[in-house]
C-alpha cells in the first residue's frame, strides 16, 4: 500500500511521519467500523454511500408514509363500526316494527290495540331519527360532508334531511381513495325496484305504518308492512355496503403490510451493517494496527546510535 | 619543499575535517527540523598552486597542499519540489472543501426524524389527517405545528447557511492576508539570497526558509515557482506574477459586495483556477460564492415552491368558519429564511381550509388536494416530489463530501509520496551522518598522526 519505501531506508523522521499516517488510518477505520456496529447501520451520512443513502431515504419516507395510511384505515375502520352500528340499530328498531306490524295486522288486534301501537311507534321515530343523526367523534355520520349540521329534523310531522350527497374519500394506500360514509340520503332513501328512482324513505314507511294502525285499516297495515320490510332489506342492503368496504380496508391493510414488509428488506440490504463482516474487519483492523504499532517501536529503535560505543 | 609544509598541510586538513564535523553536526541537530535541507560538505585536494605560494609550480612537483572544502551543498531536487507544491494546491482545496461539505451534510442530513425530508413528510401526514378529520380542532392544532416545526428547520438551516458563510469568509480573510504577508516575506528572502549568492557566499539558511515559505503558500494558492538564475523564485498565480525579485503583488481581497471577490493588486483581474486544484484559498472562494449559495438557492426553491403550491390550494378551500380565500403560509415569506404561517391560521387554526364546500365543514376535498401535493412532481423540471427534492439535495451534498475526502486522500498519498522523495533528498538520515562522523574522526586522528610523525621527523632533524 504505500509508496513511502522507495525513499524508506534513509530517513529515520520518515518512518514515525508514515507510521502516524497509517496509525491514524487504522484509528479512522476502527472508528467507522465502531460506528457501524453501534448503529447497526452501514449508511449513516450521505457520504458513507450516496447512492444507497437517497434510495433508503426515499424507503424510509415511504414506510413513514405507510404508517400514516395505517393511522387513517384505523380512522375508517372506526367510522365503519360506528356506521355499521347505527344501521344494525335501525335494522332492529325495523324489525321490531314489523313485528309490532304483524302482530295487528291479525284480526284479533282490536282498535285500541292499533291506536297504542301507533303512538309506541310515533315514539320509536324518535329513536329512529336519532341513529339517522348518529354521530362519531362529534360528526353525524349520516350527514354527507356537513357533518356538523344535523342532517334529519322532524318538521310539521314530515322529516327533512340537511345534509348533502357528498362522500368522503379516505386515501388507504398510495394513490387509492375510497368513500368512507354513508350519505344520509343513501340511508334514507329506498329504492324498491333498483330504477334510481326513491320509492320511499324508511321515514315514510314507518310513519306510513303508523298512519295505517291509526287508519285500523288492515290492508293499509299490510301494505305498510311490506314497505317497512323493504326498508329493513335496504337497511340490511347498506350493512352488506359497510361490510364490502371494510373489507377493502382489511385488503389495503394486507397489502400495506406486505408492501412494508419488502420495504423494511430493501431499506435492511441498502442501509443496514453485516455484523458478521463488521466483527471481522474490526479484527482484522486491530491486529493490522497492533502490527503496525510493534513495527514502527521496533524500527524506531533501531540507529547506529544503539551501536555506538559512548 | 620543506617539512614546515606538513604542519601547514596538517592544520589546512585540521580545518577542513572540522568543517565536514560541523555540518555532520548542523545535520544532526536539524534531523527533526521541518522543511531543513540536508548540507553536504564536499572535499577537494589544494594543490600548491592554488595556495599561492609559489607563482609558478616547481618541476616535477606532485604534492599539494591537503584538503580543503570545496562547496557546501544544500541537497534538494528542485523537480520533486515543483511537484510537491504543485499537489499541495489540491490539497489544500480538497481539505478545505471536504471541511465545508462535512458541515453542510450535517446540517442537511443531521438525523433521520429532523431532517427536511421527513419532516415534509410528517407535513404532508398532518394534512392527511386533516382529510380523515376534517372537523377536528386537534388535529387542525396538530398540523398549524407541524407547519412550524418544518418553518423552524428552515429557518434553523438558513441561519446555518449564514453562520457557515461567515465563518468561510472570515477563514478567506485570515487566509489572505497569510498569503499576503507569506509573500511579503518571500520577496525579501529574494532579496537577501541573491545578495549572498552574489558575494559567493549562498545564505543556506535562507534558502532553507524560503522553501519552507512557498511549503505553506502553496497550500493556500495554486502557485507556481520559478527559479531564476540569479537564485530568486519568482512565483506566479495564473500567469500573473505575484513575487518578482523584491517585489510583491499582493492580492485584494472585496467582501463589500454580497459575493466576495479576489483580485491581483490592483489589476482588477480576478484570481482563477481549475477546481479542486485552486488551493485553501480557491476552495474557500468557490464555497463561498457556488457551493454554498448554490445549497440557499435549493433551500429556497423548496420554501417557495412549497408556499406557492400549498396557497393555491389553500386559498380556494374553506375554514371551519366557513370563510374562504386566505394563504396558510404567509404569501410574503418565500425563502428559506422568511418562510412563515399567514396571519389567519396563526390567529386561528379553524383558518386552515380543508373544504372545498362552503356550506360542508366536513368535506375534506382541499385538505386530501393539499395532502395529495406530496406525490406532485414540482421540482427539477416536474422529475421531482419536495421529498425527493429535499433527499436530493442532502444526497447530492454528500457525493460531494465523498468525492472531496476521496481527493483529499488521493492528494494526501500523493503528497506523502513526493514527500518521501524529498526527504530521501533533503532529509537526515541520521546513520548516514554518523557514518560520516565516524570517518571524519578516522580521518582527523589520522591527520594527528601526520602531525605527531612530522614533529618526530622535526625532533629527529633538531636532534642532528
Amino acid at each position: 500500500m504505500d509508496p513511502l519505501n522507495v525513499a524508506f531506508t534513509r530517513q529515520q523522521s520518515l518512518y514515525q511521519a508514515l507510521a502516524e499516517r497509517q496509525i491514524q488510518e487504522r484509528r479512522l477505520e476502527l472508528a467507522r467500523l465502531q460506528e457501524q456496529m453501534a448503529t447497526g447501520r452501514r449508511v449513516n451520512r450521505p457520504s458513507d454511500d450516496p447512492g444507497a443513502y437517497t434510495r433508503s431515504q426515499a424507503l424510509r419516507r415511504l414506510a413513514q408514509r405507510y404508517d400514516q395510511h395505517e393511522r387513517t384505515l384505523t380512522i375508517g375502520r372506526a367510522w365503519l363500526t360506528a356506521t355499521e352500528d347505527a344501521l344494525s340499530t335501525l335494522v332492529d328498531l325495523f324489525n321490531s316494527a314489523y313485528e309490532e306490524g304483524v302482530r295487528m295486522a291479525t284480526d284479533t288486534a282490536s282498535t285500541a290495540d292499533r291506536a297504542t301501537t301507533a303512538d309506541v311507534l310515533e315514539q320509536r321515530l324518535q329513536a329512529v331519527l336519532d341513529q339517522l343523526n348518529a354521530r362519531h367523534n362529534g360528526e353525524y355520520l349520516f350527514a354527507g360532508t356537513r357533518t356538523t349540521t344535523q342532517p334529519f329534523q322532524l318538521s310539521g310531522g314530515t322529516v327533512v334531511y340537511n345534509g348533502n350527497d357528498q362522500t368522503r374519500l379516505l386515501e388507504i394506500a398510495p394513490g387509492l381513495q375510497i368513500a368512507i360514509n354513508l350519505t344520509g340520503n343513501d340511508v334514507w332513501e329506498v329504492d324498491e325496484n333498483g330504477d334510481s328512482v326513491t320509492d320511499f324513505t324508511i321515514t315514510e314507511a314507518w310513519q306510513d305504518l303508523i298512519d295505517a294502525l291509526r287508519a285500523d285499516d288492515t290492508t293499509q297495515i299490510q301494505n305498510a308492512m311490506a314497505r317497512v320490510e323493504a326498508a329493513r332489506d335496504h337497511l340490511l342492503d347498506r350493512i352488506a355496503q359497510v361490510g364490502e368496504t371494510s373489507r377493502r380496508l382489511s385488503m389495503a391493510e394486507t397489502e400495506l403490510q406486505d408492501a412494508r414488509l419488502r420495504l423494511e428488506s430493501q431499506r435492511s440490504d441498502l442501509e443496514d451493517a453485516d455484523f458478521a463482516e463488521i466483527a471481522v474487519k474490526l479484527q482484522r483492523n486491530q491486529l493490522s494496527l497492533e502490527a503496525t504499532l510493534q513495527v514502527t517501536s521496533r524500527l524506531l529503535q533501531t540507529s547506529l546510535l544503539n551501536y555506538l560505543a559512548p | 619543499m620543506s617539512l614546515n609544509q606538513l604542519f601547514s598541510l596538517t592544520r589546512r586538513s585540521f580545518q577542513t575535517i572540522q568543517a565536514a564535523m560541523n555540518t555532520v553536526g548542523q545535520n544532526v541537530a536539524n534531523a527533526n527540523t521541518e522543511g531543513y535541507a540536508r548540507r553536504r560538505v564536499t572535499l577537494q585536494a589544494v594543490n600548491i598552486r592554488d595556495t599561492g605560494l609559489y607563482t609558478a609550480l616547481p618541476p616535477r612537483s606532485a604534492t599539494g597542499m591537503g584538503v580543503s572544502v570545496a562547496t557546501y551543498e544544500r541537497l534538494r531536487d528542485h523537480l520533486l519540489d515543483v511537484a510537491a507544491w504543485d499537489a499541495r494546491a489540491s490539497l489544500g482545496a480538497s481539505d478545505e472543501e471536504t471541511r465545508i461539505y462535512q458541515v453542510l451534510e450535517s446540517l442537511l442530513a443531521a438525523d433521520d426524524d429532523t431532517g427536511l425530508a421527513a419532516l415534509l413528510n410528517d407535513f404532508w401526514n398532518r394534512w392527511s389527517d386533516l382529510a380523515d378529520n376534517p372537523t377536528d380542532t386537534g388535529v387542525r392544532e396538530a398540523l398549524r405545528g407541524q407547519a412550524q416545526t418544518l418553518i423552524d428547520t428552515f429557518h434553523r438551516l438558513a441561519r446555518d447557511l449564514d453562520t457557515l458563510t461567515t465563518q468561510t469568509t472570515e477563514t478567506l480573510r485570515d487566509a489572505v492576508d497569510q498569503a499576503n504577508s507569506l509573500l511579503e516575506e518571500l520577496a525579501s528572502l529574494n532579496a537577501t539570497i541573491q545578495a549572498a549568492r552574489q558575494k559567493g557566499n549562498p545564505d543556506l539558511v535562507a534558502e532553507d526558509r524560503r522553501d519552507q515559505l512557498v511549503h505553506e503558500l502553496a497550500e493556500l494558492l495554486p502557485v507556481q515557482v520559478h527559479a531564476l538564475e540569479d537564485g530568486s523564485y519568482q512565483l506566479t498565480v495564473n500567469g500573473m506574477a505575484l513575487v518578482q525579485g523584491d517585489r510583491v503583488m499582493p492580492l485584494t481581497l472585496d467582501l463589500s459586495g454580497g459575493t466576495p471577490s479576489l483580485t491581483f493588486g490592483n489589476t482588477g483581474i480576478a484570481f482563477r483556477a481549475p477546481e479542486g486544484q485552486d488551493g485553501r484559498i480557491g476552495a474557500q472562494l468557490r464555497m463561498l460564492t457556488q457551493t454554498i449559495p448554490d445549497v440557499r438557492q435549493r433551500l429556497d426553491t423548496l420554501a417557495a415552491t412549497l408556499v406557492n403550491e400549498v396557497n393555491s390550494r389553500h386559498a380556494s378551500g374553506y375554514g371551519l368558519d366557513g370563510l374562504t380565500g386566505r394563504a396558510f403560509f404567509d404569501p410574503a415569506g418565500t425563502t428559506a429564511s422568511t418562510i412563515a404561517l399567514s396571519a389567519d391560521v396563526l390567529a386561528d387554526s379553524r383558518a386552515i381550509a380543508a373544504s372545498g364546500d362552503p356550506t360542508a365543514p366536513g368535506d375534506n376535498s382541499i385538505a386530501l388536494q393539499i395532502a395529495g401535493l406530496r406525490d406532485a412532481l414540482l421540482f427539477n423540471g416536474g422529475t421531482e416530489t419536495a421529498e425527493t427534492y429535499a433527499i436530493n439535495l442532502a444526497g447530492s451534498i454528500g457525493a460531494a463530501a465523498k468525492d472531496a475526502t476521496g481527493r483529499l486522500e488521493r492528494s494526501r498519498a500523493t503528497i506523502d509520496h513526493l514527500d518521501a522523495l524529498q526527504q530521501g533528498v533533503m532529509g537526515v538520515s541520521l546513520d548516514e551522518e554518523l557514518t560520516n562522523m565516524i570517518r571524519f574522526q578516522q580521518a582527523y586522528a589520522a591527520t594527528a598522526r601526520v602531525l605527531d610523525t612530522a614533529r618526530s621527523m622535526m625532533d629527529t632533524l633538531l636532534n642532528l
